[in-house]
């Protein structure tokens, strides 16, 4: 039948084939196998003639010229290119194309065919990760894939990033996934700091590492039975990441390069000088008449002021002039009638620090491969300045990728990267001197080149934001050389050792100078300088062995063993100095600081080793078992706790197997999966279970004294200590209907968490604020679905759309009380709450309820019925909170669950456009439920100097606007406590469009180029949402799951325009 | 064969590896801190009693002061006391839960007693050490316990004790102890302490360290805070005070003399049942044995000497946190705070920030030493130099006279004289820049650094002689003579007019002496955090901070208090965390 087949197809295609001069030809063999392959259609490019490969694969053609591109085809396999420069044979090796047959993943320690997982595995592939041109492939998963959030930490370029598959499963421990780079596990130890920059919350993200145009796949596992095999590692989910390696074929050359714009996407509006000034009088005044304050003249007067002779009269010679508020309208020179001249002159602070962002991609590659190995060389060098002024990151990354069949049985891979990173950081996500902040609140009403570092009152606030984006250093450079490489022995076809030996090495060096005219810098400092560094390495070896056979043609057992161990070492330094005699040096020479800092400086090992199995039983290609074990022993936990195992089951029905079902003629692809299993958590600093003393040196005299004090930051010891269990029940099901025209994932979890490894806070009477436990539980519980449409599919203009949404339900349980998530910063304390039914990410405070509009509102309250009227006359315009108990009293029974930062779903949705060679899509994602505890607004208090936005100035109370107040009276002084309550608590549901991409691909016909890709995109073009800061879109506190969904002025997110152009050889 | 050979031999070779790991299995996890050190590792030698000695030390450096918490916490809130409202913020201006530095005081305190804890049994546990070494470092302990809880339970009242550390098996909520029960702990910790301990002028008393006779002058004060504390509600006492300022007809604020008011006293919560005169015979005992030289030598230093820092840690110095100049951990900012940092020139550029106010001023004679040589009578702000200005203190007849030639009436008389005579044109303003600043942390190694080596008085013999007057004062019926004598070598050696039974300003009245002593008190131990502590224990504190007509000082800072500013709330953390204590101190959330 086949053969007859082929036999009119060459009668075909004979028929059509024109009489040319050159000869040309070739075989054409199964790039995997070897074998001929017999039919191929081979068709000169951009001809209509051709012919097909005979019995033993061969084709002769004839054409017009030197060099000729021919295109070689055949039904399931990846269509291919070859340039033929002359009549010499030439052997063209065809590969199964994956995306039309059965696609391969890789799973944990092996790779198998989709069709036969039984677990919940997501996948995405370069070309899907890549659009919209991310730097690092998290920008480039977020919103792409179900069940996985990815969170930005905040705008800054290189920002640090945290992802969450499946909820939180961990108040403390981190809940980052494991990433596993090529097979061997992928971690950068963390940003090193020093006293110099301690108030400065932002991180380095070490995905930055990993060049995105270098990963041809990436799997992230979300089920247990996907997972335990990564057993005490494997409770976040498990990313592999898989890059790319040279195909059989001729030699391949593709450089692409993009420029990007970026600027800020939206800003906070804050008071300009005039209304600022007006405020600042009201304030005066407010508290005048309320409190019985006495003030001489108002802050923002409008008159003149002279010093005084030596005779105690004025001099009028020497004049200063205090503007009035409407002076700041009409900003210039103010004379008065001696002649004394004053500038008056505002500022907006957020135009002094922002700019427009560019940032510039250079990527080439060259790949190829032979029957005998493959290679794969490429580069990167990325260079991205911020939105803030002085912030912005450059890259370069190097990387190879070589292997060798050394005979039958052996064959050798080696895969080595090396990055290197320059990143500028902007002091945000910073709670006390930050760019941000002090954009924001830094009075309007100085022009940038005053001298504000003059001022006390005005530098007990903030700095002065436009010197501060000139001057203020942190710069941080980071290398990272990675590399996994393998050698196979092939027993027999059926068995195979596979020996893996993974290296990572990253080196993190952190230089920060703050001059005279920061905050920290200024005098009596005389410059702060600081420089620390850390490093990070680690080593794996794996020993795998894999048996994979067919058994009379309906069994097929994949079964992998293996023993593992990695070896992690870490260490830092830091120094910082101060009192420098100049500026110029910054921290390049430290020496020069007269008042050398503290020097630190630790070193830390830790060690996993493992045993793990997996069976993978296929019985007719329709019923799929799946069974693993790992038992894990970790150096972190003491003696009787170091050892774990993690078991896993699954089980999948391809239905779509089944002849009752291909009877239906309703399915192109239905299979039922069903799966448990158990994974663990480690994630805990080294040492915690052993007592440990810190230096506390005491200079009785003058001189210091040695002495030592117990390390107290971690609490008492927890010697009992064990691994965190998580187990983990999927159900799923993947759809198929019109030859996958129309496909459907649906999986539903239920997991639980037991013995949380979590920081509790402790009486702080007990000398500790806090300690490490094993205690209480958590249970996600959740919905994914993934599906894709093909709208229009067999049309000219193509339109596929693909979508993904995630439902998940976080409680906590077990616990035997309510506990609080560690202190936000000074001043906002046990802000997220940790009870018994309520989601981990609750956050707790007082509820208000209005103001005191008058006397008589004041007096209802029974705690100031017998106020004096002083007391009574004070409260008036202030905030009401709502009293909760029978005690009048306002305390913390008053206090209850305002918000919760975890979403009810998120989503995001890609549609995708193509029409010949141009391709459109765009990407929206979304998120919906969740709060954000807004706490920038924690610094509008309504009092003091500090600015305010414009909302809360439009909406303050006064007496004429009692019914829309939302923000107490302007008072200055320090008389108003503000405590945490909902009005910190904003949702921050949003859908935002997060890229727009446009392409366009030219096919060329000659020998120097193939194609070339012109393409334009744009992101984060708008956000629809009610939240009032920058972008809901944030989390301050990183990868720390139990203080997610903050924001404390963040880096602003950026809106970016490029270009690029993508050009093969 | 060959082919199999070959792929034994890459076996072996790949399994190697797996082959030492194996071996090595249960070394490979276990863990080996390298850049620290476990507690049972510091040994057991006199050299490992100074470790844990100094480590507990050292919590009062790192962190209590270093974070400049200590000693705004233990001064920021007294009648006396002022500076920039911004600078007082919200502690000063009364709302004890708007700032952290209330809460630190908490966690620094229990910090060192669990610190000590640990210590003492380290300590106890050791057996080739020098027994009357061993015996002093736990005497020192005993007294660093003590003063926290006492420091601790004047500020909180009721307190949770600790004997051992929660490592230790300590229950992790620990209820609070009534007062009583804590004074009875915070005695019996002294009583160990003073035998336990070196006296000061044996040989192996070391400088910084604290001695016998710290505990026995602490359990002085202590017996007479309980004392004065549990006084009877009639009792009643002098205090100078009044409006801060008055306006004129332009509006500028003008100072005023402060009135004598007389306060009846209320008696302190928890202190109930102390029996007053007990209390006060006990603290004179103790009082009298420091003086007589039981516990060591001391004695009143010249005034010249006294906060000399060749003598920090001698003479008349008891307790007193040490510090290191340029140091980021054991340096601090009380120089800052108090003296205001200067450049190389003598320019302030930052701080000043901490005063005493006119009314304080004005409790001294004209040639008391305090107000001559104790306070700074020039300064120059940074921001003056541009117009030449300069700042003089105070704004008297005499010091207008001296520093910008005028008079009066408003006559130039004469040029300034030295040392106003630099040129510079001397100004007064009536806010923050103008308050009688200390010159007792003036002596530093470098004053220009951002941490320097001032160290803060915790308790000075001075004091214990002035616990001495108040308590005869108190078990004496009629005018103590032995009270106007203690109080007089003082006022000796500050060169102030001597206290006398008759004649003129004779004291005449057990009320007066009484008054007197506790204004001595406040003249005497300004800026060592004495003040607001004793306006609590003699149950005076709101009538005085009240007292100040208008609510406000001179420099703008909230006076007025409340019955809940009795007390220091304890932190949110500790009542939500420990299931022992249920709510707040009255009027805290």
């Amino acid at each position: 039948m086949k053969k007859l087949l082929l036999t009119s197809f060459v009668c075909l295609l004979a028929m059509l084939t024109y009489a040319q001069n050159l000869p040309i030809n070739g075989i054409v063999i199964d790039s995997k196998t070897g074998d001929p392959i017999i039919g191929a259609s081979v068709l000169i490019k951009n001809k209509q003639s051709g012919t097909i490969t005979d019995f033993d694969g061969r084709f002769v053609l004839k054409v017009e010229k030197y060099p000729t591109t021919i295109i070689v085809k055949y039904i399931g396999y990846k269509s291919q290119e070859y340039v033929m420069k002359s009549g010499k044979e030439f052997t063209i090796r065809l590969s199964e194309d994956s995306e039309l047959l059965d696609e391969v993943v890789v799973v944990g320690y092996g790779s198998m065919k989709k069709s036969d997982m039984s677990g919940a595995v997501a996948s995405i592939k370069s070309k899907d990760l890549m659009t919209g041109n991310p730097s690092d492939l998290s920008q480039g998963l977020s919103g792409k894939i179900a069940g996985v959030q990815i969170n930005q930490n905040d705008g800054a370029p290189g920002a640090g990033v945290s992802i969450q598959i499946r909820g939180a499963n961990s108040f403390s421990t981190n809940t980052q996934p494991l990433f596993i780079v090529d097979g061997v596990p992928f971690d950068a130890g963390s940003t090193p700091s020093s006293d110099a920059n301690s108030g400065n919350n932002q991180s380095f993200n070490a995905l930055n590492f990993i060049n995105p145009h270098d990963i041809e796949s990436i799997e992230v596992l979300k089920d247990a039975s996907a997972t335990a095999i990564y057993g005490s590692r494997g409770a976040n989910g498990v990313v592999l990441i898989t890059t790319k390696r040279g195909e059989h074929g001729h030699d391949k050359v593709e450089f692409s390069s993009n420029f990007t714009i970026s600027k800020v996407a939206n800003r906070v509006h804050v008071l300009k000088p005039s209304t600022y000034a007006s405020y600042i009088n009201e304030e005066t005044l407010n508290s005048a008449y309320y409190y019985g304050t006495p003030y001489g003249k108002l802050p923002y007067s409008g008159t003149w002021s002279y010093s005084l002779n030596a005779d105690q009269t004025y001099n009028y010679n020497n004049g200063t002039y205090n503007p009035s508020p409407s002076d700041f309208d009409k900003p210039g020179i103010y004379t008065d009638e001696y002649g004394n001249k004053e500038v008056v002159g505002g500022s907006n602070w957020q135009d002094e620090i922002y700019q427009v962002g560019f940032s510039q991609e250079y990527n080439l590659s060259v790949s190829g491969g032979s029957d005998k190995g493959w290679y794969a060389f490429s580069g990167n060098y990325l260079d991205q300045s911020g939105t803030i002024k002085n912030s912005g990151m450059k890259r370069y990354s190097l990387r190879s990728n070589l292997g060798r069949k050394i005979n039958k049985f052996l064959e050798l891979g080696s895969n080595m990267s090396y990055t290197n990173s320059d990143t500028d950081f902007a002091k945000t996500s910073a709670y006390d001197y930050g760019v941000i902040r002090s954009s924001l609140i830094f009075p309007t009403t100085f022009t940038p080149d005053m001298d504000t570092t003059s001022s006390d009152e005005l530098n007990w606030l903030a700095a002065n934001p436009a010197e501060y984006v000139k001057s203020a250093k942190d710069n941080l450079k980071s290398i990272n050389f990675f590399s996994s490489s393998y050698a196979q022995i092939q027993f027999l076809p059926y068995l195979k050792f596979r020996q893996n030996v993974g290296v990572s090495y990253t080196s993190q060096r952190r230089q920060t100078y703050y001059n005279r005219h920061t905050q920290e810098g200024k005098s009596p400092v005389n410059g702060k300088a600081g420089q620390s560094d850390s490093w990070w390495q680690s080593m794996t070896a794996e020993s795998l062995v894999t048996f994979d056979k067919t058994f009379d043609k309906i069994h097929h057992i994949n079964a992998v063993a293996g023993f593992t161990i990695e070896k992690a070492k870490s260490g830092y330094k830091s120094m910082t100095a101060a009192n420098f005699p100049n500026d110029l040096t910054e921290a390049y020479d430290m020496s020069l600081g007269l008042d050398p800092g503290e020097l630190q400086s630790g070193a830390s090992d830790q060690a996993l080793l493992s045993f793990l199995g997996r069976v993978n039983y296929t019985l007719k290609d329709k019923y799929i078992f799946t069974t693993s074990y790992r038992r894990d022993g970790s150096s972190k936990f003491s003696e009787n706790n170091k050892w774990a195992n993690f078991l896993s089951g699954a089980f999948a029905w391809r239905l779509s197997e089944e002849k009752f079902i291909k009877d239906l003629g309703l399915f192109s692809n239905l299979k039922w999966r069903v799966s448990y299993g158990q994974t663990g958590n480690q994630a805990i600093s080294d040492y915690r279970t052993i007592p440990l003393l810190s230096v506390s040196n005491y200079p009785f005299g003058g001189s210091s004294s040695s002495g030592f004090s117990e390390v107290s930051w971690r609490g008492p010891v927890s010697a009992d200590l064990k691994w965190e269990t998580t187990d983990q029940y999927n159900v799923g099901i993947d759809l198929g209907f019109d030859s996958n025209r129309y496909t459907l994932t649906a999986d539903y979890y239920y997991k639980k968490t037991k013995d949380l490894l979590q920081e509790v806070k402790i009486p702080s009477s007990t000398g500790f604020s806090n300690m490490m436990v094993n205690s209480g539980h958590v249970t996600n519980e959740g919905l994914e679905l993934t599906a894709h449409v093909d709208v229009f599919r067999d049309t000219p203009v193509k339109w596929s759309v693909d979508g993904n949404l995630s439902f998940n339900k976080n409680k906590i349980g077990g616990l035997e009380a309510d506990q609080f998530a560690n202190t936000l910063w000074y001043g906002a304390d046990d802000v997220f709450i940790q009870r018994n039914g309520c989601p981990i990410g609750a956050i707790y405070g007082y509820v208000e309820d209005g103001f005191y509009d008058n006397e008589a509102e004041v007096r209802a309250n029974p705690l100031y019925t017998n106020a004096s009227d002083a007391t009574v006359k004070g409260l008036i315009g202030e905030i009401k909170y709502r009293n909760l108990d029978d005690d009048p009293k306002l305390t913390e029974s008053d206090k209850t669950i305002i918000g919760d930062t975890n979403p009810d779903y998120t989503y995001g949705i890609t549609n995708t456009i193509r029409w010949k060679n141009l391709t459109c899509s765009f990407f929206l994602q979304g998120s919906h439920g969740n709060d954000v505890f807004n706490g920038n607004l924690l610094d509008v208090k309504m009092g003091n100097i500090g600015n305010i936005p414009e909302f809360a100035y439009n909406s303050r109370w006064t007496p004429a606007t009692t019914d829309k107040a939302k923000w107490p009276k302007a008072i200055s002084g320090y008389n108003r406590t503000m405590l945490i309550s909902d009005r910190y608590v904003e949702d921050g549901s949003y859908i935002k469009l997060k890229n727009i991409n446009v392409s366009y691909r030219f096919d060329f016909n000659n020998e120097y180029i193939s194609n070339l890709v012109l393409y334009a995109s744009a992101t984060n073009l708008f956000t629809i949402t009610d939240y009032s800061w920058f972008d809901p879109d944030v989390n301050a506190f990183g990868t720390d799951s139990s203080r997610r969904g903050v924001d404390i002025y963040s880096y602003p997110a950026a809106r970016t325009f490029s270009l690029g152009v993508k050009l093969g050889f | 064969m060959k082919k199999h050979n070959i792929i034994f031999l890459l076996g072996l070779v790949f399994l190697s590896p797996l082959a030492v790991v194996n071996t090595s299995c249960s070394d490979v996890l276990e863990e080996k801190p390298k850049s620290a050190i476990g507690p049972d590792q510091l040994g057991d030698s006199d050299e490992a009693i100074s470790l844990w000695v100094s480590g507990v030390y050292n919590k009062w450096c790192d962190d209590m002061f270093r974070w400049d918490n200590f000693p705004r916490v233990l001064e920021l809130d007294n009648d006396y006391v002022s500076g920039p409202d911004w600078a007082f913020s919200n502690l000063g201006a009364g709302n004890f839960q708007g700032d952290d530095q209330t809460n630190t005081m908490w966690t620094g305190g229990y910090s060192i007693i669990n610190r000590c804890n640990l210590a003492i049994k380290q300590i106890k546990a050791m057996s080739k050490c020098t027994e009357d070494f061993q015996n002093n470092a736990l005497g020192e302990i005993y007294f660093q316990k003590a003063f926290v809880y006492f420091m601790l339970t004047r500020a909180y009242g009721e307190i949770p004790l600790f004997d051992k550390t929660v490592n230790d098996g300590a229950a992790y909520n620990q209820p609070r102890q009534s007062i009583p029960d804590v004074y009875t702990e915070i005695i019996r910790l002294l009583e160990d302490a003073k035998d336990l301990m070196y006296t000061k002028d044996e040989s192996r008393f070391e400088l910084g360290h604290v001695s016998a006779g710290a505990a026995a002058g602490l359990l002085a004060k202590v017996y007479a805070t309980m004392g004065s504390g549990a006084l009877g509600s009639g009792t009643e006492i002098v205090v100078k005070t009044g409006a801060a300022y008055t306006l004129d007809n332009e509006g500028n604020k003008v100072l005023t003399y402060p009135s004598s008011k007389t306060f009846t006293k209320d008696v302190v919560a928890g202190y109930e049942n102390f029996d007053a005169i007990d209390c006060y015979t006990k603290a004179a005992a103790y009082a009298k044995a420091v003086m007589d030289g039981d516990y060591g030598h001391y004695e009143l230093m010249d005034f010249d000497a006294l906060w000399d820092r060749n003598n920090y840690n001698t003479g008349e110095h008891m307790f007193m946190i040490n510090a290191k100049s340029g140091d980021e951990k054991l340096g601090n900012r009380i120089h800052r705070w108090f003296c205001g940092t200067p450049n190389a020139a003598g320019v302030i550029q930052t701080g000043l920030w901490i005063g005493q106010r006119q009314h304080w001023y004005f409790l001294f004679d004209h040639d008391d030493y305090r107000i001559n040589q104790g306070i700074i009578h020039k300064y120059q702000y940074y921001y003056q130099e541009e117009g030449n200005n300069a700042c003089y203190y105070p704004k008297t007849p005499e010091y207008t006279l001296k520093a910008t030639g005028y008079d009066t009436n408003g006559q130039y008389v004469q040029a300034p004289e030295a040392p106003y005579d630099d040129g510079h044109v001397y100004i007064y303003n009536v806010d923050a820049t103008g308050l009688a600043f200390t010159t007792k942390f003036a002596d530093v190694t470098d004053p220009t650094l951002d941490r320097t080596d001032a160290y803060y008085p915790m308790l000075r013999y001075s004091d214990i002689v002035l616990i001495y007057a108040e308590a005869m004062a108190e078990i004496s019926s009629g005018v103590s003579s032995e009270a106007i004598k203690a109080l007089n070598t003082l006022r000796v050696r500050n060169n102030s007019v001597l206290a006398v039974t008759s004649g003129d300003n004779a004291i005449t009245t057990k009320v007066a002496l009484r008054s007197t002593i506790l204004e001595e008190r406040a003249k005497e131990l300004a800026f060592e955090g004495n003040r607001r502590w004793d306006l609590i224990r003699w149950g005076i504190y709101l009538q005085v901070m009240n007292s100040i007509t208008g609510g406000y000082d001179e420099c703008g800072v909230n006076k007025s208090r409340t019955a809940r500013n009795l007390l220091y709330p304890l932190p949110n953390s500790e009542v939500q965390t420990n299931d022992a204590i249920s709510e707040n101190n009255p009027g805290w959330n």
